[in-house]
Parts: C-alpha cells; structure tokens; sequence
C-alpha cells in the first residue's frame, strides 16, 4: 500500500489527533505481572500466563505478562513470578505494582489494560467481544451526517459529543447539556414519546433549512404544564455492571418505608416493562441496549432496530424514556429506519457492556482519612461502596435506588410505570438515583444538571435523606472537607 | 511497545482515526500541551519572541477554558462554556459541527417579507446556567430560522489586517463588469465612525477584538470592560460581579486569536490540484473567492473578497439585516475547507461539491461554467479545492 501523505497534513494529523486521541493510540500503561489486572501479583496471574502461552487462551496486554521484560512470552516469565511470589525472587520488571509504559523495546503489544488506562475493556473479553468493543470505541465518535440520518431534530452528531470527558464514554461540561420537558402535573407526567401528551427530549436543532422543532407540540400539550429541567450526560464507564447486579441485590438495600427509621429510604423504579431500574438519573431504565437505543434517537435522530428482532406491536405507553425493548424507533426524515446497522450498533451497545470502570486512585493517608469521614458521615448509607454482580464486586459507591433529595434539588419530574408495578409508585419530584462515586472527579460539573461547579459544591446541596450527612460534611474543618474531596477524587 | 515500525503505523492509524475521532467536549490544553510549529495548522503565525510566546500559550489556556458557574458563565443563556466548545475542528481554534451551530430566528411572513426582529430577540440559544428555569425559546412569532456555523479563528489575526480600501476597491454594487456578481462592502457605524465589516456571516463586525468579545458575551454570557465599540455585553443578569472577563485575560486570548497561523495548504502533489486551480479562475470561481487580499503585512491568501453577496434562489429564506438583506452572505473565506465539513452558513452542505451546488444568484454564470466541465475537470477543481 503507497499512501502518500504531504509533510504539512502528517503534522496537521499527529497534532490533530494528539489534541482529539489523549490516551487511545499511546503505548499503554500497565503493571507487569498483573495480568488479570486485579490490582495484584498472585499465582492466578501466573496461571492466566501459562493458560495463554499454552491454552491460547486471549489476552490483551502482552507486555504485562512479559515479567523479565524480554520481550518474548516464555515459560521463563511464569517461573519469575512464582519464584518472586514463594522463592523470595528478584521482583518483576518495572512498570511493577504501578502503572507505567514500557521502555523497553519488543515486539510485545498492549491493546487493552483498563487497571491502567480509562476507557479500556474490562478484562477476560473472548476475542470477538473485544473486537467489536474497539469497534464500538470508534463508532462512539461517528459524527452523522443529514445523509447517513442526522435529524430531523438533534442535540448531538456523535455520541462522543456528549460523552468524551475525559475519555471516549465520559461525561461532558454544561454547554452540552439537553434539555427534558415533562408534560402534566409532577407525579401524572406523560411518559417520553407516549401520544396525545408526551414528556419529550427537546432538541436544540432540526436540520439546517428547517425550523427550530418546538417541543412538545403546543398542540398536544393543550393546558397541561410543562416542567423543563437539565440534563447531564451521564458518565459511561462501567455502566454494563450495573445489568450484572441482580435484582436481589438491589432490593436487599431497598427501605421503601424507612423502616429502620434512619431517614433513609431508597425505593426502587421501573421501566416501560416493570423491570427494575439501574440506568438514568431516575433510575428509570433497565436495560442498557434499550437505554442506548433511546438516546440514539432523542439526541441524534439515529434509528435503530432491537437486536433480538420487533416483538410485534407494543403500546405507546411502553415507550417510557427510551425505546421499547423491542420496538423498532423510527422517524421522519427522508433516509431509510433503521438509520444504522445491528452490527454497528451492537459495537456501540458491547462498548458501553464492557467498558471498564475508572481505576481507583491512590489511597494515602489524606485519602483514607477522608474515607473514614465518608463513612462517619453515613454517606455510605446511600452511596454503597459494593454491590455484588456476576462478574465479581462492583465498587460503584450507590446503591442504584431512588433517595429523596429536598427540595433544592428538586426537579418537578416523575419518571417510571407505577401500572406496571404494585410496589413502586416511580419517583417523585424530589427523588434521584444514587450518582454511582467511581470516576467521580473525572467528570465536573456534578449534580444532574451540572448545576455544581466543584465536588464541594455538590456536596453541599445534598438535601432530604441527605440532609444530615451534609450538615455533617459542613461541620468538618477545611481540611477534614479536603480529604473528603480527596478520597472522592482516588474513586 | 516499541518497534522501528512505530511511527509509520502510529501516523497510518492517525490518519485512518482521524476521519472518525471528531470531538473533543472538555479542556484539552494543559501546561505540557506542545506548541504547533509556526505555520502549521492551529500553530502561531511566525516567531514569537519568548515574552510573546508566553502569551499565545497563555492566551491558548483561556481560549480553551471551561467558564464556570461562579466565574460567570452565561447571560444566563449560552451556546457554549468555553471558545474550544465550537471552535475544535481539526484543532484548537479551527470550526465546528452541526451540533454547535447557533440559532437565528425572526419574522418574514411566511417568506412573503420583509423580514424583521421579534420583540423576542434574535438568537434562541442552546442552552442556560442550570440555575436558572427553562431555556431560551425563539419567539412564537418566529417564522424563519437560520443556523450560524462556527467559523474558523484561524487566520483571522491576518485578516484583520486588510485595510478598508483594499476591501472596498473589489466593490461592484451595479455590476458595471457585468460578470454577474456585484459585491457589497457592509459599513457599520462605530461611534459615529464607519468601518469595514470583515468577520462574521454577514460581515456584520469589524475588527478581530470586536468578534472576540461578540462571541464572549455571545456564546459563553461573559461580560467584558467596555472598549466604546459597542460588541458583547457590560452586564449581564446572573448574579457574578462585571466584568466577568478580565481585561488582560482577554487581551492574552485576543494575541493568541491574533497570531493563530492561518490554514496552510494540504501539499497534495497531484499534478491535478495545479489544473484545478486554473479552472477555480476559468469557472470564476475567483472573482468573489479572490485568492489574495493585500493587507498591511502582507498578502493572506484567504480567497474572498469579503464582501456581501446573494447566491441563493430568489424564494431563499433566511435572516435579514441593516446593510445585509435576506439572502447576502460574506464570501467565506476558503482557507482550510478541506477541513472544515459541513459548509455554507448553516452548514447543510455536506460536501464541498454539494456546497459548489448550492450556488445560484450572483454566482449563476459560474454555476453555468461549473456545469460545462467535463467529470474530469470537476474531479480536478474538487481536487484543488480539497487542497485548500
């Protein structure tokens, strides 16, 4: 292949894509010998080492398993490692017990080290999964034209546009927020999409040439109020956890009627479907393709189709936030539904699946200290540290339930299907899902809608169930309040 | 991870990423981030001293700062939260895509005219300090919208250095030449004082520092210390102390503007980028895309006349101003396109070519001309302009 490309557009390249890449196209940090990147050298590493070396078993940092830094994969490294472990040997090779690029020169690759690097795979993918999640990180960045099915009303080209900070499946600053309009009384809101008088997405452009969309249509919101709130996109990294999170598990924290008489409830809500919420401010969506498939259309005009295939008609009302699970979406532009193909949603929907959360910074004495506090302070109560999923602990710091946050905080919105539940009413006004903690300092403003310009800030507007524990927070010295943040930014 | 293959294979994977990775939606300068080389695409315009360097650095940090809350962000409405949230596109201080487009709107009667401003206002903003209820609607009056793209900061230092007359002397109101194309200065008064529009979509703003601060108040709700110009806002209605935007940082923000290097060319060494630039002037293409103004150091080969032209239909719809009627847009600048996507003053052309094709108006006779090439020629004077 001759690709032929001029001095001054090689420059313009690399410089470009230094400014857009940060982090996805450098050699990748990682620890050596940590290869099931647990945080830790034991002999399950050196067993994952000879399972690949012998069994062929796929792994996606190679340089990490290249323990005498060699540059060849041996039995040589195995025996290093168990040596170092049990033999009193001479340790690993730095990048040892921290995360560092290799300065070594091989021909050893690292495609994937999400214990070192954020936005990569969580470990253990089969080969296919992992390709079509790299496929995924780049399909995140597609900017749509009018052509391939922008439109007709937007917010975003690219899902990167509202999720990059600071890593492709990150947040975004305030100027990216979208706005929401809920139609009716707090508590009887019509749910998104749902005819004659539907709470909507409110997009802030149709196609050039055309006029501002109003949303919602004046003509079906007739008399009923409209409360417009601000959303934030929500950080990504993770997410695909919380579908591993049973039911059970979830409900085990649950204390609808506060019966322990803490001050802290935590209810649950539903989807469209009756299923139990993990996604969304409101905790009002369950299940992460729907959920993805929703925003596709709401922000971008992008129509999908369900993976498994249309389930046949499903009533309108089912639409609640984000498509129906198994509905089609369509809309009215002049391109063809769906607007992008199963297989390169489905990169997109694996890439949120298996993107691996943040890794969790430094704990110092400042850190474990504010940690302390975080517990004194009855944080904890609501911002679970753990909840136990099929692919081991999640240290997401929520406890994925609807708390009631006072009045400061409060949207007007209710979100959620009490019909297709006996035990969740949806939420109220004043509820919000417990903000998962990890990754927390990555990603300012904080609060739904970015109303926060700092972590203190945010903290400070807890209200409600939370009342206490920010009383308790601001009754701390200056300094106690820095570990706080502290030990928030190490999550 | 090394290997003598290392570069060649980095710089192939750039280039296949670089047609995919796009946005960038928080701060992306910081302290280690290099200096593009003089000249280069988003570099400064030519050596700086080590006092001037540090300014364009330092100018480069607050361009791509995100405004807080408490500093003042918004008015309370905002399109944006920094300059870089627009204008990112290929780099630092270049343009914008479709989703960061601003919305004009206004009355024109069903497009039977004349247009005029609601008592509503003009812009109906994209967004709103989170503090402060609803968002910006259009009037309900409105029934024509206009988006605005983000044009291009690059080169614009250079651009503020063409002198009036040179402007002026490309003026054509009559079309005496009878080429088809007219091309109006658009004079604004200044305290009393007409100047030369330069910037803007319908060249509605004089100088480089007027257009900062048009869009600091604009776009991000920044108040600024008044110059006695009249461009962006003394006050402002959210509860942050004017001036928002202090003095010498904007003063850093606008050297940085000023010495930003403007697009250089791409360098393709096909032979037929030379034809195509030959059928640019053959077509004429080059009568409003003048390829250089003469400015006071020095020629800028920004291929435009700056001046007001109507290359839309006869029923064309769009916003209306004094000194600039519904239809005339400033010759944009052709500078840097190749990587600039989507064109023309909403951005609905795609395409340079299906840009080329919304031209009508005063640019029928080139349209005709464009028309009678062969696909080869076209092929070619897409080639030159791909180049640009």
């Amino acid at each position: 292949m001759n690709i032929r490309i001029s001095v001054p557009l090689m420059l313009a390249l690399f410089l470009g894509s230094i400014f857009c890449l940060s982090g996805s196209l450098q050699a990748r940090d990682f620890e050596r010998g940590d290869v099931n990147e647990d945080g830790s050298l034991d002999i399950a590493d050196a067993i994952e080492m000879l399972n690949h070396m012998f069994l062929g078993e796929v792994a996606y940092c190679q340089d990490s398993m290249d323990v005498n830094d060699d540059g060849i994969l041996d039995i040589s490294d195995a025996i290093v490692t168990v040596s170092y472990l049990f033999l009193g040997g001479d340790a690993p090779e730095a990048p040892f017990g921290f995360c560092g690029p290799d300065l070594t020169e091989d021909k050893l690759t690292c495609e994937s080290y999400s214990l070192c690097n954020l936005g990569d795979a969580i470990p253990g993918l089969d080969r296919d999964t992992f390709e079509s999640f790299v496929r995924g990180r780049v399909l995140m960045s597609k900017d749509f034209t009018a052509e391939e099915g922008l439109g007709p009303f937007y917010n975003a080209t690219s899902c990167t546009a509202c999720h990059s900070t600071p890593v492709v499946g990150g947040s975004s600053p305030i100027y990216r927020n979208f706005f929401f309009a809920a139609v009716g009384a707090p508590g009887s809101q019509g749910p998104i999409w749902d005819p004659p008088v539907p709470s909507i997405v409110m997009p802030a452009y149709a196609l050039p040439g055309n006029p501002r969309p109003a949303f919602p249509d004046p003509s079906q919101v007739g008399n009923n109020p409209v409360t417009i709130v601000q959303r934030n996109a929500p950080p990504q990294l993770g997410v695909g956890l919380f579908e591993r999170i049973s039911n059970a598990t979830i409900f085990a924290n649950a204390d609808p009627d506060d019966a322990d008489g803490d001050g802290i409830s935590g209810r649950f809500n539903t989807d469209g479907n009756g299923n139990l919420g993990r996604f969304g401010y409101k905790s009002q969506a369950n299940f992460l393709e729907a959920f993805l498939r929703g925003a596709s259309n709401n922000q971008m005009g992008i129509t999908t189709d369900p993976f498994l295939g249309s389930g046949g008609i499903v009533s309108a009302a089912m639409l609640q936030v984000s498509a129906g699970f198994d509905l089609p979406t369509t809309d009215d532009d002049l391109i063809d539904d769906p607007e992008i193909s199963v297989q390169d949603f489905g990169d997109i929907v694996i890439f949120s699946m298996f993107v691996a959360p943040p890794p969790k910074g430094e704990m110092g004495a400042d850190e474990l200290a504010g940690e302390t506090l975080f517990h004194q302070m009855d944080c904890a109560k609501c911002h679970v540290p753990v909840l136990e999923s099929d692919l081991g602990p999640v240290e997401a710091y929520t406890d994925l339930l609807l708390h009631d946050m006072g009045p400061g905080l409060a949207d007007g919105i209710s979100m959620g299907m009490p019909q297709f539940s006996t035990i969740s009413l949806g939420t109220t006004a004043t509820e919000f899902r417990t903000q998962p903690l990890w990754g927390v300092g990555l990603h300012g403003p904080w609060i739904h809608d970015g109303r926060a310009d700092t972590m203190h800030d945010a903290i400070l507007m807890h209200g409600g169930e939370a009342q206490a524990s920010r009383d308790a927070y601001e009754a701390l010295t200056p300094a106690q309040q820095q570990t706080v943040i502290r030990f928030l930014e190490a999550l | 991870m090394k290997n003598h293959n290392f570069l060649p294979l980095t710089l192939f994977a750039l280039l296949v990423l670089s047609m995919t990775i796009s946005v960038v939606n928080a701060e992306i300068i910081d302290d280690d981030t290099p200096v593009p080389p003089v000249g280069a695409l988003g570099g400064p315009d030519r050596e700086l001293n080590p006092d001037e360097l540090e300014q364009w650095i330092r100018g480069r940090k607050i361009f791509d700062r995100d405004w807080d809350q408490s500093e003042g962000l918004g008015t309370p409405d905002i399109n944006a939260d920094s300059c870089r949230s627009c204008h990112q596109k290929p780099v630092i201080g270049a343009a914008g895509g479709l989703d960061v487009n601003v919305t004009r709107f206004g009355f024109d009667n069903g497009g039977a005219g004349p247009f005029q401003d609601l008592p509503g206002g003009q812009v109906a903003s994209k967004g709103r300090r989170p503090d402060t209820p609803g968002r910006e609607d259009a009037d309900p009056q409105a029934d024509i919208f206009e988006q605005r793209q983000t044009p291009s900061v690059l080169g614009l230092g250079l651009i503020d250095t063409i002198p009036d007359v040179e402007i002026l002397s490309h003026e054509d109101p009559n079309d005496v030449d009878g080429d088809g194309c007219r091309g109006v200065a658009r004079i604004i008064d200044i305290a009393g004082v007409p100047e030369v529009g330069k910037f803007g979509w319908k060249s509605q703003i004089p100088t480089l520092s007027d257009f900062l601060r048009d869009a600091s108040t604009g776009e991000v709700g920044l108040t600024l210390v008044d110059d006695g110009r009249g461009f962006g806002l003394l006050t402002d209605s959210d509860t942050v102390p004017d001036p928002e935007f202090p003095a010498d940082e904007f003063a850093d923000m606008l050297f940085y503007c000023a010495h930003l290097a403007y697009p250089p060319r791409g360098g393709n060494p096909d032979p037929q980028v030379a034809v195509g630039e030959v059928l640019f002037d053959d077509v004429g293409c080059g009568i409003c895309h003048i390829p250089i103004l003469e400015g006071t150091g020095g020629p800028v080969p920004l291929y435009s006349d700056l001046l007001l032209h109507n290359i839309h239909p006869a029923d064309f719809r769009g916003v209306g101003e004094d000194g600039a009627a519904v239809g005339f847009y400033r010759t944009p600048p052709l500078w840097g396109i190749r990587d600039t996507a989507p064109y023309l003053h909403d951005g609905r052309a795609t395409t340079i070519e299906d840009a080329i094709l919304a031209h009508e108006g005063e640019a029928s006779i080139m349209m005709q001309n464009f028309y009678a090439l062969t696909p080869e020629e076209r092929a070619a004077l897409l080639l030159f302009l791909s180049d640009l």
